[in-house]
Formats: C-alpha cells, sequence, structure tokens
C-alpha cells in the first residue's frame, strides 16, 4: 500500500469514526430533550388549557371548548395533531378532529387515576403517530374530565432526521476536505522521496555523478537527503580512490556484474 | 351549510339557505346532477363564530358531508375558513364581501359575490364622480365587518385625494347614536356611509335625516328588504328621505326582468317557499347554488373534492342567467364582479337604478 494511500485511509477512519459518534451522540441527546420537551413544556400548556377551559367543561358546554381548541391547534398546528377534552366517564366532549375521529382516541380517553397529574403515551399506528400527553381537568381536588395533546410524531421524527443530516452532511464535507489535505501532505512527503529514490536506484547502477533534489524543508527528508549526499561523497572518494590503485576504470568493470548490484560488488571485490 | 337561522341576523341565513334550496329542489326534480341528487344539510350557528366552528366540524365528522355552503357574515368565515384548508374540504359561497377572507387567497374558499371594496368604490363613484359631493361621513360597527367597509370607503376617497369629513363608531348592536349623529352631522356631510346592521342603521338614519338633503348609504350585508321594514314601520322615516337612502348590491334586483336566470328565480322561489317573497339575500343564495352545481357538472362522474376544486377553477365566463359570467381560477377564487346601486322607493322597496 502506498504511503498516500494509508494517510488518506487514517484520516478516513479517523473522520468516519467522529462521524458516528456525533450522531449517535446527537440522537441520544435529542431523545432525550424531547422526553424534556414532552414531558415539561407540553405537559404545562396542556394544564394552561385545562385550567382555563375547567367551567366549560363541567357545565359541559362543548361549542365553546371545540372553538378554543380548534384555535389552539391552528396556531400550533405544525407540532399538534389534535387536542381532546374527555368528560369524568373518558367520554369525548370536544375535540379538533375534522374527519373520521381515529379508533386509538378510545384507548387513550381512560380517565387518569387519582393523584395522576400527567400521562404520556406513544401510539405508532398506520394511521396514528402521536405522542399523546394528558393532564386532569380538576374542580378542586375533584377530576372533572382530562386535556389530552396529541404532538406530531413525525415532527419529533423530522427535527431529528433534520439534525441527523446536517450532522452526516458536515461529516462528509469535513471527508472531502480531509481527502484534499491528506493528497496536499501526502504530495509534500511522497514528491522528494520519490525523487530520492531516483538518486538511490541511480547509485546502486553506479552512476555517482547523479544530480540530488534540492530539498527546501528542514526536516527527516532533508535529513535523508543529507544522509544519501553523505553516501555519494563517500562514494566519489571511494571510487577515485579504486582508479588510482588498479587503474582500472569502474566504467570497463560495469558491464560484467548484474546493473543493480555493480557497485557493492566491486567493493566486496 | 351552517348559517344563522335565529338571532339578529336570521334573516340573512334563512333566505340564503332558502335561495339555494329552491335551486337545489329544481335541479333533484330533474334528476340531480350526474345521476345524483344534492341534500342540503343545515344547522344554526346565529352568527356565532365558535357555533360555526362546532357546526364545520359535526358537519364533516357527524354527518361526513361533502363539502360547505352558503356561510353568512364576515366573524363567522374567518373562524371557518382555516378549518376548511385544514380539512381539504371545499366551501361555496360566502355571504360577506370583507377583503381579509380574500386576500391573501384561501385554497378551499370559493368567493362568489363581488367584495365591500368594490361596494364602496360603486357608492364613491356615483356620489363624488356622478353627483359631484364632496363630503363624504363615515359611521362604523366597532367590529371586523366595520373595519372591512370603512377600509373600502377610506380606499375609494384616497383614490379621489379625498377623506372622510368625519367618523364615528358605535358597539355592535347598540342603538344609542345620538352622540355619533352630533358629531357626524356637525361636519355637514353629504353623504353618511354606514356600517352596520338594519336596527342601528335605520334608528341613525331616522334621527340624522334632514329632510332628504344628506345620501345614507349602506353595503349589501344589511339585507335590504329588513333594512327597508326597518326603516319604514319601526323608524317612520320621513317618506321624502326614502330616495336617498342608498344600498349597494352585489346581484342585480329581484324583481327585475331583464335576466333570465332570475325569472327563473322567482319562479322556484316561489314554488318550494310559497309564503316567502323574492329577495336579494335569497337571489344570491340562489345563484352561490347554481355556481355549485355548475362545478358539479363540470367534474361529472368521477368526483372528489380535490376534482370538483379543480371544476370550480375551470369554470370561465359561465352563464347564470344574471347578466354577468361566473369565471374562477387557480389565482381567483372569486366568481362574479359587479355591484348594483339600489334605493329606497316610495312603495318601500329597494330598487336597483342606473346612474
Amino acid at each position: 500500500m502506498r504511503l498516500s494511500h494509508k494517510i488518506i485511509a487514517a484520516f478516513l477512519v479517523v473522520i468516519a469514526l467522529f462521524g458516528a459518534v456525533s450522531v449517535l451522540a446527537t440522537s441520544t441527546l435529542l431523545d432525550a430533550r424531547m422526553r424534556h420537551e414532552v414531558s415539561t413544556a407540553e405537559v404545562l400548556f396542556a394544564r394552561s388549557l385545562s385550567a382555563r377551559l375547567f367551567n366549560h367543561v363541567r357545565d359541559r358546554e362543548s361549542v365553546v371548548v371545540t372553538d378554543a381548541l380548534m384555535d389552539e391547534q391552528q396556531l400550533r398546528s405544525e407540532k399538534i395533531e389534535y387536542l381532546f377534552v374527555t368528560d369524568r366517564h373518558g367520554k369525548l366532549l370536544a375535540h379538533t378532529f375534522l374527519s373520521r375521529i381515529p379508533a386509538e382516541i378510545a384507548s387513550l380517553s381512560v380517565p387518569l387515576a387519582s393523584g395522576e397529574f400527567q400521562r404520556v403515551q406513544s401510539i405508532h399506528s398506520p394511521t396514528l403517530f402521536v405522542i399523546d400527553v394528558a393532564v386532569p381537568v380538576l374542580e378542586g381536588i375533584a377530576q372533572i374530565g382530562a386535556v389530552h395533546v396529541g404532538l406530531k410524531g413525525e415532527y419529533l421524527e423530522s427535527i431529528k432526521v433534520d439534525v441527523m443530516r446536517v450532522t452526516v452532511l458536515a461529516t462528509l464535507a469535513i471527508a472531502v476536505l480531509a481527502t484534499m489535505i491528506a493528497l496536499t501532505l501526502t504530495a509534500l512527503i511522497v514528491r522528494p522521496l520519490r525523487a530520492l529514490t531516483v538518486v538511490a536506484n541511480e547509485l546502486s547502477n553506479g552512476n555517482v555523478d547523479v544530480k540530488l533534489p534540492e530539498i527546501q524543508t528542514h526536516d527527516e527528508i532533508r535529513e535523508l537527503a543529507d544522509a544519501i549526499r553523505g553516501v555519494m561523497a563517500a562514494l566519489v572518494t571511494l571510487v577515485g580512490e579504486m582508479e588510482v590503485s588498479s587503474g582500472n576504470s569502474i566504467a570497463s568493470a560495469e558491464p560484467e556484474g548484474a546493473p543493480d548490484r555493480a557497485v557493492p560488488h566491486q567493493e566486496v571485490e | 351549510m351552517t348559517a344563522a337561522m335565529s338571532g339578529n341576523a336570521a334573516f340573512l341565513g334563512t333566505e340564503t339557505y332558502r335561495g339555494a334550496r329552491s335551486w337545489f329542489d329544481s335541479v333533484n326534480e330533474k334528476g340531480g346532477v350526474s345521476g345524483r341528487q344534492i341534500k342540503l344539510v343545515v344547522r344554526d350557528d346565529a352568527y356565532d363564530p365558535p357555533r360555526t366552528v362546532a357546526n364545520v366540524q359535526s358537519l364533516l365528522v357527524d354527518d361526513g358531508v361533502f363539502g360547505l355552503f352558503g356561510f353568512v357574515g364576515t366573524p363567522t368565515s374567518v373562524k371557518a375558513i382555516p378549518l376548511l384548508d385544514r380539512a381539504r374540504v371545499p366551501g361555496v359561497g360566502f355571504f360577506t364581501g370583507a377583503d381579509v377572507l380574500r386576500t391573501p387567497q384561501r385554497a378551499w374558499a370559493f368567493h362568489v359575490r363581488d367584495s365591500y371594496y368594490a361596494e364602496a368604490e360603486a357608492a364613491t363613484a356615483y356620489f363624488v364622480d356622478r353627483l359631484h359631493l364632496s363630503r363624504v361621513a363615515a359611521l362604523y360597527q366597532e367590529d371586523p365587518f366595520g373595519q372591512a367597509v370603512l377600509s373600502g370607503i377610506q380606499l375609494a376617497l384616497q383614490r379621489r385625494n379625498m377623506e372622510p369629513v368625519a367618523s364615528a363608531s358605535f358597539p355592535r348592536g347598540s342603538m344609542a347614536l345620538a352622540t355619533a349623529r352630533d358629531k357626524l352631522m356637525a361636519s355637514k356631510p353629504d353623504v353618511v356611509a354606514m356600517v352596520g346592521t338594519y336596527g342601528p342603521l335605520a334608528r341613525f338614519v331616522k334621527i340624522a335625516s334632514d329632510g332628504g338633503h344628506t345620501w345614507f348609504h349602506t353595503v349589501s350585508f344589511v339585507g335590504s328588504e329588513a333594512f327597508a321594514d326597518e326603516l319604514i314601520r319601526t323608524e317612520h322615516v320621513n317618506p321624502e328621505a326614502y330616495d336617498h337612502v342608498m344600498v349597494t348590491q352585489v346581484v342585480p334586483s329581484p324583481m327585475s326582468d331583464e335576466y333570465p336566470g332570475i325569472g327563473e328565480f322567482r319562479r322556484v322561489f316561489s314554488k318550494s317557499f310559497p309564503d316567502d317573497h323574492p329577495n336579494y339575500v335569497a337571489l344570491e343564495g340562489f345563484v352561490d347554488a347554481r355556481v355549485l352545481t355548475g362545478a358539479l357538472e363540470r367534474a361529472g362522474r368521477t368526483l372528489d373534492r380535490d376534482s370538483f376544486a379543480r371544476a370550480l377553477e375551470s369554470m370561465k365566463n359561465v352563464d347564470v342567467g344574471i347578466g354577468r359570467p361566473v369565471s374562477y381560477a387557480s389565482s381567483s377564487h372569486v366568481a362574479l364582479t359587479g355591484v348594483y346601486l339600489s334605493r329606497l322607493g316610495t312603495d318601500g322597496v329597494f330598487r336597483t337604478f342606473t346612474p
């Protein structure tokens, strides 16, 4: 595996891990946050409705209650699937449905137990996907009905999906950016390394006159270049001494050995 | 249909229903539309907006109606239209010309009549451009209906570089109008543009009329027959002032012989309701009903709410027998344009006249 591939692979592994952790963390945080919101904000909303409407619920003025529920539903329509109010027996008194009332509502309409100040249930059926928040309508301590707020499951999901999408997109963008950085970085390392490899190959072919590339940086590559320059200088000296002693030129001995082993072979002899 | 069948707007709801019912009766007698009989289910909301809401819901959930028809009034329609949009159910015919219900356009609300702005413009054009009167005072009821028409009057005057010389208001239904009369009449108006229900407006004409100098104008919502009755039999307004009391109408006179559709209206109306008299409100209900069946015919046998809405929007220059054609478009949910001027005759009937 090439060095550049190794570096890019390392970058991408880290980024993928980071992305996965982000998505997981965001998802967990969002879930917790939504649970918190449902059990605080929506319960408070249901309670304020209950406090505002208790006398109309007591007097069974379903027209007034229906009108108030419709107004609230309209104001928060992106979030609220339905609102409904039941009487003390769990019978529907007023609601915001404009077509057939879903059958699931019957199972939600069970009156709250005394001392039960809120009930959060989730329904996920083909026709209805909601989180139902119920609070009692109280007159003194007597429970005279219940207010139900149906939060759109899709709305809660869509927030999550939106945040996830942003996280994933950001991770992908970072991955692209990182790949570009990795490519630049490896180019900076690999290009002088390849040039030095060429020099080393030339030297092994016995060509001591090869020109060493200019290394501008002050790092390990420069040290490697300096080391090769040292090897070249040593070789030039060695070859000069051998020419003087034997009168033979290295060039004339060259064809006898394998090209890549020419110089060491000569040295051993 | 949900409308005022009781209370102080009962005349408007009842006559809208009767006008529409008489057309549906005649259509059903001939076999209905595409083989279907039209059933008009009616609920009384007494012009009380919360009851309109409860009625719309009950008609949709309990009766499973196909669509809604014949709303009466601005505050009631303001409540009903968002429900139509949410339920994706068409509503045809609103006995109100308030701009707030038309702009911006609502997907499922189909108006038939022209607007209060158009009525105010037609009245102003007559008084200012035709009669060269310049002093217009305004009296309006303190609610969205009063504001809607007042805006129309102000806009019409503004186009002529004018403004009301005085304005005064009164709480809905109040008959204590002496203070408003003193304030408005002190400005020496040529015209008092009035917005309200027939009771207080008739009282105002009585206490402000100066025997035929000052004009009094109001818009179609007053219910001309009830207004005439109130002016003559309750307030005993001086007959010399009659021809200076003007009401703008959005349909031609129900007694007109000019248009075949109006003759037909009188015929079917007296057949379905032999004890009642043809009137402007009933004629408007009749025209609304004709628009509805016209769209049903276009939608044909495979009918659903979407195809019905598209059929309405495809109506272009359709003749309903009143001299002006009906046209909708996907960008325009108002079918008719045209305002008719009427004034009180010595016989106690509001008759249209050509300026």
